[in-house]
């Protein structure tokens, strides 16, 4: 019999809400946290696959990448496009290569060309291109400074790089997302250093090539990504799209070989040309060089004609000169001795004069005296002297005379002679003249000739020069040609691909973490809604309980056993349903956008849209309902099938029991007397310890959890580059160096760096049950590697570098791979090829995967030499940037990764799932609290008696308070006791869950965390008991003893 | 002589959202030291009030109440909790043992508060219950329990004690041995014991009776020669 509800009934319903606010807010507090939880985890991989749907559909991400080795056509975009079941086909061009910034830097870029309608390109700053020599960039590694920034098609690239881009430079207009590119991975690739920097968007007129890398389509059915619906429209398109690329890549090789073929005889043909040409051109230069020499010959013979001639006649000239220089000196000596004699002659016949005057004073002296004397003698004597003298004087004078007449003979000789001579020496002079002149005209004409046989050499040279270079390009033509030939008998028939979305990474890693929600899902709201129903049970209990007597009363009265339960129950089903819905949106706001923004340093390419599950909201209801309503009803059913009378009366007091420790006199009997009444009324409620020993262990194993997720995560940065790879700086070069050069550079950055490690850098792919996962090789020969990656295994025991025809990889790559010392890892390159290593060492590592190897290993498997582009280095500076930018700027290296930047960059990705963990541990604190604040408040209440008594009795008001929460501090210790194993399992079970793949999470839970789990549990305690130490103190013991049950 | 007990002019008046009740309106009077003092009225006349107040479990409006020369009236918190301690020993209607404790044990528990207390077997012994020490509450029958709280309460050696209405929850012969037990450790101990009841018949045990009418004394008698239990017929 239902009653009809009016309004004192009504009523009472209301005030009993009013009256009891507490137990009315724990039970919406609990319902709340647990559907909260669950529905707020469960929704978030729907919230993050819908995010990722909108995106993905927004941009337009391709379902088909098909990809042929030979290159596509316009024709076979459209014989793809007119494919039933697909929607739109489009031509794509990708091509890797090495960039240089305008800021200096340089990156492996990978570009891609532009669609309006398939992989949209979404702008975060900035516009697309409009013009072929622009371009956008990635906006995970460039932020919108990098606008109005210049990318550079580096020289380095080889010759087909440089000729797929129409433009040398291309200006940054905008920085945007690609849906190609949904986390942070950029891809590999087999230029340096195998791994792509950053995306850069090109117009498909930026890119000169004549075919498309892929061809990009849309289906016509789809489905929501990670869809069932969408896995089976994929696969219904596969055939159809492989059989069409296979069969137009057939075409496409014959065409191509066709092609190759006509251009070959083209070139035999122009090559035959030429070569006659050549030998045409060259007969005429050389009959031209030899008429040429042929007159040069003669020109030169005829100075040399002229000179002998010439010189024939100097040598005339100078016998010429030195008879008249003979006669000269002749005739002066000539003339001197004539001069001379004519002196002497003088000199003589004025000496004899002078004898002669003087003899002849000396006669006339004498005769003068003679006459004086009168001596007729002496006076004849010297007459007849005088005679003499005077005939002497005259024979003196015929001598003088005929002297004379000789001399002046002489003399007119000489002058004869002089004239002749002169005239000589004229005729002389004139040939001189006339020989310089004659002289002149030779070297004259010498020095033309020589200019003019130079002249002759340099043609003669600049021919053969000419002839020889065209000689080469003919042989290089020849072999070019030879080498076309030999290439096109080796042109293999295209190998096609066809790859759906599940091959591009981000797509496929965005799939896998979307599910590792669900994985979390799976435990912790069971747990909570546990807890909650424990807690709504408990209350509900408490408050039947407590109304026994009124719900006699009523019974008596005659109201129905329904109506009276309803009351109860709608009590509970209205404060559930309250909780339960504040829950739901409170939940489904929140924990999406936590875990949104935890991986928002991966993904974050679009913000969150969060769902409203109506489904999920029913279902977190109907159980919300389920533990309050539910358990209300089971507990009421046992009250109320009771008479009324026995209801009205009091309830027989439970009994007290002893205690298993009583049967211990040894520690009981040492026990303060308030002691043991704790313990016996721990163990009294038996329904009340469980759950605050489940709250507290709860709490306990929450908090433990959270904080042991903050130590795995926390440490990585700092183990794997302090620990693992201890390297400073990855040193890329532009080329390969040798040893010398090594060594060159080993001591030109001695400064700089304390040791440098020479390593050839690469990728390959393992295939495992997870997927493909791109490893990092590593081939070195220096033994000093053992400095940069510490190889050793997770209990410390060193690995040693592999041996030849080994390998050594990284633990997580291991378990994935599912293989172990001892076995062999199958591995494929980037041109499908696959091969076995066997695996001699496996060390911990956290971030990416790696193999090690030496080169001889290196070479077996990748069929070239390794080539020393990269280099590990450590350096005893501190400012490590200022390091990375003087290698870069003065010691030729081209890029600098600074192992700091990364270990900060990890460390940023991690902080922000400390998000995660706040969450956790405030549901923790919320979960103890409630738990604590209710049991204690029911504790209370329900002895309110027997603690009236006691402060009746005189207890102090701290004696009250630790007489009450003594008991809490005993469970508290149990639960928490219990908690830690609880925690470590959670922590383990929650860490096997977060599975990002290019981490591994080192499962490790601090000893602090511990403490801290504990201290804080307890720091609950301790302020739920304050809280409640207020109550106690407000329990009045006059109308706490009036009550009657 | 000094009164031991002197109530002066006691008033209490309940103020629950605005509606005024008084529940003591200026009531006075002594009790002597040893008495049996019966405080007898009908449901809500005041006499829980009253004990109460006595009992310093709930202070006054305005009066004083004297303990010897303490003005206990004038007690703070933490006074009144020692004065409850050391001072008073309280029986309830209903028993208020600690269910969780053996009749033992619920003596002990008032005997480690006091300051020179009795043993507490000795005092459950002098209740006739040696036998029962080691039995929990639910062990024992009402009138049991009952001694159990008198042995309780006397085991503190208080210097008053307060009973109110102690028979209430038994029946007529349990309830007339529990009386004859107080009269008796009152008699034999000189304990002064204040008995608050509904049922006038027992006045006749009391040495003063004081009748409480509508929260005021309305009467205070002095019994000469007060019965004993035995011969009191209700």
């Amino acid at each position: 019999m239902v009653t009809r509800p009016h309004a004192a009934w009504r009523k009472n319903r209301k005030r009993e809400i009013r009256r009891s606010l507490g137990r009315y807010l724990a039970i919406m507090a609990i319902v709340a946290l647990g559907v909260g939880f669950f529905a707020g985890l469960k929704v978030t991989k729907r919230a993050m696959v819908e995010t990722g749907d909108a995106y993905i559909t927004t941009c337009g991400m391709y379902d088909e990448r098909l990809i042929s080795t030979l290159g596509l056509t316009n024709d076979d975009v459209t014989a793809i496009g007119e494919l039933d079941g697909v929607r739109a086909a489009e031509g794509g061009e990708t091509v890797d290569f090495l960039a240089e910034l305008s800021d200096g830097t340089s990156y492996v870029l990978e570009a891609h060309s532009i669609s309006d309608t398939i992989n949209r390109p979404s702008l975060t700053a900035g516009r697309l291109p409009t013009s072929s020599d622009e371009c956008v960039v990635d906006a995970h590694v460039f932020d919108e400074d990098a606008i109005g920034m210049r990318i550079r098609v580096s020289d380095e690239n080889d010759e087909d790089t440089q000729d797929a881009f129409a433009c040398e430079e291309y200006t940054v207009v905008g920085v945007a997302n690609s849906v190609c590119y949904l986390n942070i991975e950029r891809g590999t690739t087999k230029l340096a250093g195998g791994k792509i920097g950053a995306f850069v968007y090109l117009p498909a007129d930026g890119f000169s090539l004549d075919y498309y890398t892929e061809i990009y389509v849309l289906l016509q059915n789809g489905g929501e990504i990670f869809s069932d619906a969408y896995k089976s429209a994929v696969s219904d398109m596969e055939q159809p799209l492989t059989d069409t690329l296979e069969a137009r890549s057939e075409i496409r090789y014959e065409d191509l070989k066709a092609d190759a073929e006509d251009q070959i005889a083209d070139a035999e043909e122009t090559y035959s040309d030429s070569l006659d040409d050549y030998v045409t051109k060259r007969n005429d230069a050389y009959e031209e060089l030899f008429e040429a020499r042929d007159e040069l010959q003669d020109a030169a013979r005829q100075i040399a004609a002229g000179w002998a001639k010439l010189n024939k006649k100097a040598t005339q000239l100078d016998d010429a000169k030195a008879q008249y220089e003979e006669g000269l000196a002749a005739y002066e000596q000539a003339e001197s001795d004539l001069q001379q004699q004519e002196a002497d002659a003088e000199a003589q016949f004025a000496a004899s004069q002078q004898a002669l005057d003087a003899q002849r004073a000396q006669l006339e002296n004498e005769l003068a005296q003679a006459q004086a004397a009168g001596d007729a003698v002496q006076i004849q004597a010297i007459q007849a002297q005088l005679a003499l003298l005077d005939a002497a004087q005259s024979q003196l004078d015929q001598q003088k005379a005929a002297a004379e007449a000789q001399f002046a003979a002489a003399e007119a000789q000489l002058a004869a002679e002089k004239s002749t001579l002169d005239a000589a020496a004229q005729q002389i002079e004139a040939a001189d003249t006339q020989l310089a002149a004659g002289r002149k005209e030779l070297s004259v004409s010498g020095d033309q000739l020589d200019r003019r046989m130079r002249e002759y050499l340099d043609s003669e040279a600049d021919a053969e020069a000419q002839l020889a270079e065209a000689r080469h390009e003919l042989s290089d033509a020849k072999n070019e040609i030879d080498d076309a030939k030999a290439d096109l008998a080796d042109l293999e028939n295209a190998d096609c691909y066809v790859l759906d979305r599940t091959s591009n990474i981000g797509y496929s890693c965005f799939e896998n973490d979307s599910s590792i929600v669900d994985g979390i899902a799976r435990v912790f709201p069971v747990f909570f809604f546990m807890v909650a129903a424990l807690v709504c049970m408990t209350t509900m209990a408490r408050m039947v309980e407590e109304q026994r007597t009124q719900i006699g009363t009523l019974k008596a009265l005659g109201y129905s056993n329904g109506a009276i339960a309803w009351k109860y129950i709608s009590y509970s089903a209205s404060a559930a349903s309250v909780g339960g819905t504040l829950g739901f949106f409170g939940g489904t706001k929140l924990f999406p956008w936590v875990i949104w923004q935890a991986y928002g340093m991966l993904y974050g390419f679009a913000p969150l849209v969060y769902v409203l599950d109506w489904k999920l909201l029913a279902i977190s209801l109907a159980v919300a309902l389920l533990c309050s309503a539910g358990v209300t009803f089971v507990s009421c059913r046992t009250e109320m099938t009771r008479m009324p009378a026995e209801l009205m009366r009091p309830k027989t007091p439970k009994e007290g029991k002893r205690v298993l420790l009583e049967r211990v006199p040894f520690i009981w009997n040492r026990l303060n007397f308030l002691k043991k009444v704790s313990i016996r009324n721990v163990f009294r409620y038996k329904k009340r310890m469980f759950m605050m020993v489940l709250g507290i262990g709860g709490c306990t194993a929450l908090l433990l959890a959270g904080m042991g997720m903050r130590d795995s995560i926390r440490n990585i940065a700092a183990d794997q580059f302090g620990n693992i790879m201890k390297y400073d700086f990855a040193i890329l070069f532009d080329a390969a160096k040798d040893e010398a050069e090594m060594d060159d550079f080993r001591s030109e950055t001695s400064g700089l760096l304390s040791e440098c490690v020479f390593v050839c850098g690469d990728t390959l792919e393992v295939p495992t049950k997870a997927g493909e996962k791109t490893v990092n090789v590593i081939a070195t020969g220096d033994d000093a590697i053992a400095d940069m990656i510490d190889l050793h295994e997770d209990d410390g025991q060193h690995v040693d570098y592999p041996p030849d025809g080994s390998v050594v990889i990284s633990d997580k790559l291991a378990s994935v791979a599912g293989v172990s010392v001892g076995d062999t890892i199958t591995v494929r390159l980037s041109d499908s090829t696959q091969c076995s290593l066997p695996v001699s060492g496996i060390f911990e590592n956290y971030v990416y995967h790696y193999m090690l190897m030496t080169p001889a290993t290196y070479e077996s498997i990748f069929g070239k030499d390794c080539e020393y582009e990269s280099a590990l280095a450590s350096s005893a500076l501190d400012d490590v940037h200022d390091v990375s930018a003087r290698l870069i700027s003065d010691c030729g290296a081209s890029n600098v990764t600074v192992s700091a930047d990364i270990r900060d960059r990890v460390s940023n990705m991690m902080i922000s799932l400390d998000y995660i963990v706040l969450v956790v541990i405030a549901c923790a604190a919320a979960l103890a609290f409630v738990v604590l604040f209710n049991l204690s408040n029911i504790n209370i209440t329900e002895r309110v008696r027997e603690i009236a008594t006691i402060k009746v009795l005189g207890f102090y008001h701290a004696e009250v308070s630790a007489y009450v929460f003594r008991e809490n501090i005993v469970l508290t210790v149990i639960g928490a006791a219990l908690g830690l194993p609880l925690g470590v399992w959670l922590h383990q079970f929650v860490m096997s869950q977060i599975n990002f793949d290019i981490v591994k999470f080192k499962v490790v839970i601090a000893p602090a965390s511990y403490f801290i789990a504990l201290a804080t549990t307890f720091a609950f305690t301790v302020t739920v008991d304050l809280i409640m130490r207020k109550k106690l103190a407000g329990i009045d013991m006059v109308e706490s003893l009036k009550a009657i049950e | 002589m000094v009164p031991f007990i002197r109530l002066v002019d006691v008033t209490k008046i309940y103020d629950t959202q605005g509606v005024q009740v008084a529940a003591l309106r200026g009531g006075s009077f002594e009790i002597g030291r040893g008495e049996i003092c019966v405080i007898v009225g009908q449901s809500g006349a005041g006499k829980t009030t009253l004990l109460n107040i006595l009992g310093g479990m709930d202070t006054l409006t305005s009066g004083k109440v004297f303990l010897e020369d303490e003005e206990v009236s004038a007690y703070g918190r933490r006074q009144l909790t020692r004065y409850r301690r050391e001072d008073i020993g309280f029986v309830f209607q209903f028993y208020n043992l600690i269910p969780n404790l053996t009749a033992l044990e619920n003596v002990e528990i008032a005997t480690e508060l006091a300051r020179t207390p009795f043993p507490a077997d000795r005092m459950l012994e002098d209740v006739g219950l040696g036998e029962r020490k080691n039995n929990f509450p639910a062990q024992l029958s009402g009138g049991e329990q009952q001694r159990v709280a008198i042995a309780r309460a006397l085991a503190k050696n208080p210097k008053l004690m307060l009973c109110d209405e102690p028979t209430g929850a038994l029946d007529y012969s349990t309830g007339k041995a529990v009386l004859k037990l107080l009269q008796d450790l009152s008699r034999e101990k000189g304990m002064t014991v204040v008995i608050i009841t509904h049922n006038s018949a027992i006045t006749e045990m009391g040495d003063r009776i004081v009748r409480i009418k509508s929260g005021a004394i309305s009467s205070v008698r002095i019994n000469e020669n007060p019965k004993p239990i035995e011969e009191i017929e209700w």
